[in-house]
């Protein structure tokens, strides 16, 4: 589904990413971990097509299509979905006419009739539920003094509604208690299904207890340097980052 | 200013003197009337000023030489048949509950006006019943040019004042439909002058929604000059949407004069959309205590248009507030000029006044100026203002072209939810529908 060969991607003419690569298949959850400043942010950004951040080498494949060539809202419309570690407020604009107008355009890209307001209305519903959201929060503006669980709920709730092929969940377990990290992390396990693929970036193992990966990829300093099963993560938080760190510098020179 | 500039305005004058004395032609018997003498004083003074240029302070920022290039010919004499069911219809949408009231090139047409439905306590009458009736207390009611001093358009309105309407809420009636103005100016009036007039009396305890809404029933070019006066009796509110969506060729000068007595409360609420150029005057006057105005306006233009909004709040007695907020968009090589003037008298205290200017640039080539004046002669007082001149949020674009919005359509959103802290304070929900479609519209159009 997704495969991201020798990435460089820079911001402001500094190099963040230098040498990624990652393969990710359809039914799989890989979460990347890793040190502050390691690079996890920038790869989600470039994923989704942020124009902050500059590739500089190498490529991105989705669905046998050059994914750098998309415009951010083609992304989105062609399944590629990002949770923001910093969900944006937006005044003025009502959580439901947003994410009408977002399901709307997605559908119309992909072919599909737009929804009348009842059968959007059942739909959100529906998904509300299964995010245990506050259905009050549909009617304020987008995220406007929400607290932190309930943004990164409305992120998974508009993940909900668009039905991603791929989801990009950045730092979301940040800045969360247990019980919204729970709330959240059941969410993305139950839209979960063998057709779609996440991935997960967290800095803390925490996560992983909740939303459990196939793989776990370590990255430090702009590269994956080492990849491993959910065990990977466990070992990380005994040891801590160092011992990745030491790891890389001996190890992880590109050949 | 060059020569040719000031020649421009004195070319207009010419021709304006002109227009005058064809218009006083055309009064036969009538020109001799009280209230054509007022006509000639307000000429006179006309003359005396001059358009201004922008030399003058106030117009500073506006050139007038689109206006001032016009021939200024005489407005026709209004017929209804080139006004079809459909236009209204269309103009009437979200205000179909309203009474409605059509001026068709300036003149009351009592066949498209709901005159037969007025409830109990409220009069409408035709400005030309009054003027020819001239009885002098009545003739100097309305007579604003005269009260207003040296203002050059409200002197022209005053000069060539041939219609219009007389609204008047009783002691302490309350309308609970909104009253609906509607000024059509039809291809007859292509390059001549129309001089619109709304007088409002509000008397104690009142309360009524008066929204005046111009259009034109096909593009042309011609000169809207309108004076709206109303006056606030103690405890009554008045609340004035004014919708301007005239002819992209035109030019829309208006000035509105409230007076606003003890415990009042006036609220003007201005859309402009349409004109080439456009220059919105309001001026309020709180001259009794605990008098409140709201002044409100969202201006969305494109392409080269000119909007300019002027306002003076003067504070002329104790324990008043005034709320000022006017919001811009701005696209393409349009302009906009946001001037409010807070006046707080001696021995106005406890004075709350708060004005604020916030304009999104949608385009590198679109400009703004904005001057806020505050002048303060009293000391215990809350006076606060402030202007705002940015961009669309980044963050919030990516954000929503990251769930599959267009970049054009994100842009819309997030100018319509912009405007919308404006618009969702005008009291009429289908209003509000339509305004908001209104502002959607202009990015259609692009």
């Amino acid at each position: 589904m997704l495969d991201i060969r020798n990435l460089h991607a820079s911001v402001a003419g500094k190099p963040i990413l230098k040498g990624l690569n990652l393969s990710v298949q359809p039914g799989e959850i890989h979460a990347i971990m890793g040190p502050n400043g390691s690079g996890k942010s920038t790869l989600a950004g470039v994923l989704a097509g942020r124009d902050l951040y500059e590739v500089t080498e190498g490529e991105i494949i989705y669905k046998g299509r050059n994914l750098l060539e998309l415009s951010a809202e083609e992304r989105a419309c062609e399944g590629v979905f990002l949770a923001f570690q910093y969900p944006v407020e937006i005044p003025g604009v009502s959580n439901t006419y947003f994410l009408k107008a977002a399901l709307n355009a997605v559908r119309k890209y992909q072919g599909q009739a737009e929804l009348d307001a009842v059968d959007f209305l059942a739909l959100v519903k529906e998904k509300v539920q299964l995010v245990e959201m506050n259905p009050a929060l549909l009617n304020r503006p987008v995220n406007e003094g929400f607290s932190g669980g309930e943004k990164k709920r409305n992120e998974i709730l508009q993940m909900a509604v668009l039905n991603p092929l791929l989801s990009i969940l950045d730092e979301t377990d940040s800045g969360l208690d247990i019980d919204a990290l729970r709330i959240v992390a059941n969410g993305v396990n139950k839209l979960h299904t063998p057709d779609n693929a996440a991935i997960v970036v967290t800095h803390y193992q925490r996560l992983l207890n909740y939303i459990v990966p196939d793989f776990v990829h370590v990255l430090v300093d702009g590269r994956i340097v080492t990849s491993g099963d959910k065990e990977l993560a466990f070992h990380l938080e005994e040891q801590g980052y160092d011992w990745v760190k030491e790891h890389a510098d001996t190890a992880g020179q590109p050949a | 200013m060059n020569d040719s500039a000031v020649l421009k305005q004195e070319v207009a004058l010419r021709r304006v003197t002109a227009l005058f004395a064809d218009f006083e032609r055309t009064l036969n018997g009538a020109a001799s009337s009280a209230a054509h003498a007022r006509r000639r004083e307000a000429m006179a003074r006309l003359a005396e000023v001059g358009f201004p240029s922008m030399k003058h302070e106030d117009w500073k920022y506006t050139n007038l030489g689109p206006l001032l290039d016009m021939d200024f010919r005489l407005a026709p004499a209004a017929t209804e048949a080139t006004v079809s069911g459909a236009l209204l219809d269309a103009a009437s949408r979200g205000l179909e509950q309203a009474l409605r009231l059509v001026l068709v090139d300036g003149v009351l047409v009592p066949a498209l006006s709901d005159l037969a439905r007025l409830p109990a306590g409220v009069s409408v009458e035709p400005l030309r019943e009054l003027l020819a009736a001239a009885d002098e207390a009545t003739l100097a009611s309305f007579d604003v040019a005269a009260q207003a001093g040296t203002d050059a358009f409200t002197a022209l309105n005053a000069a060539l004042l041939r219609d219009g309407v007389r609204i008047r809420i009783a002691r302490d009636v309350r309308v609970d439909l909104p009253l609906h103005l509607l000024f059509i100016a039809t291809p007859a009036a292509t390059q001549a002058v129309l001089t619109p007039r709304v007088h409002i009396e509000a008397a104690g305890g009142s309360s009524a929604t008066i929204v005046e809404q111009y259009i034109a029933s096909e593009a042309a070019e011609y000169f809207t000059n309108a004076v709206s006066s109303i006056a606030v009796a103690a405890n009554a509110e008045i609340e004035h949407v004014i919708v301007q969506d005239e002819g992209a060729g035109s030019c829309h000068i208006a000035s509105a004069y409230a007076r606003v007595a003890r415990d009042g409360r006036y609220r003007n609420r201005y859309f402009g959309f349409g004109a080439a150029l456009l220059r919105n005057n309001v001026f309020v006057a709180l001259e009794g205590e605990g008098g409140d105005a709201v002044l409100d306006g969202v201006y969305v233009p494109v392409g080269a248009q000119h909007m300019d909004h002027f306002s003076v709040i003067d504070h002329r007695a104790p324990h008043c507030t005034s709320h000022e907020q006017y919001k811009g968009v701005l696209a393409d090589s349009s302009r906009a000029v946001f001037s409010g003037r807070i006046v707080v008298r001696p021995g106005a205290q406890k004075t709350d006044a708060k004005q604020a200017n916030n304009n999104l640039l949608l385009s590198s080539d679109a400009l703004v100026d904005a001057r806020p004046q505050l002048e303060i002669y009293a000391d215990d007082v809350k006076c606060t203002h402030g202007a705002t001149i940015g961009r669309l949020d980044e963050d919030a674009m990516f954000y929503l072209r990251s769930r599959g919005i267009a970049a054009a359509d994100a842009e819309r959103i997030l100018s319509q939810a912009f405007a919308g802290e404006v618009v969702g304070r005008v009291p009429i929900e289908g209003l509000r529908e339509r305004l908001d479609d209104m502002i959607h519209a202009r990015f259609d159009e692009r």
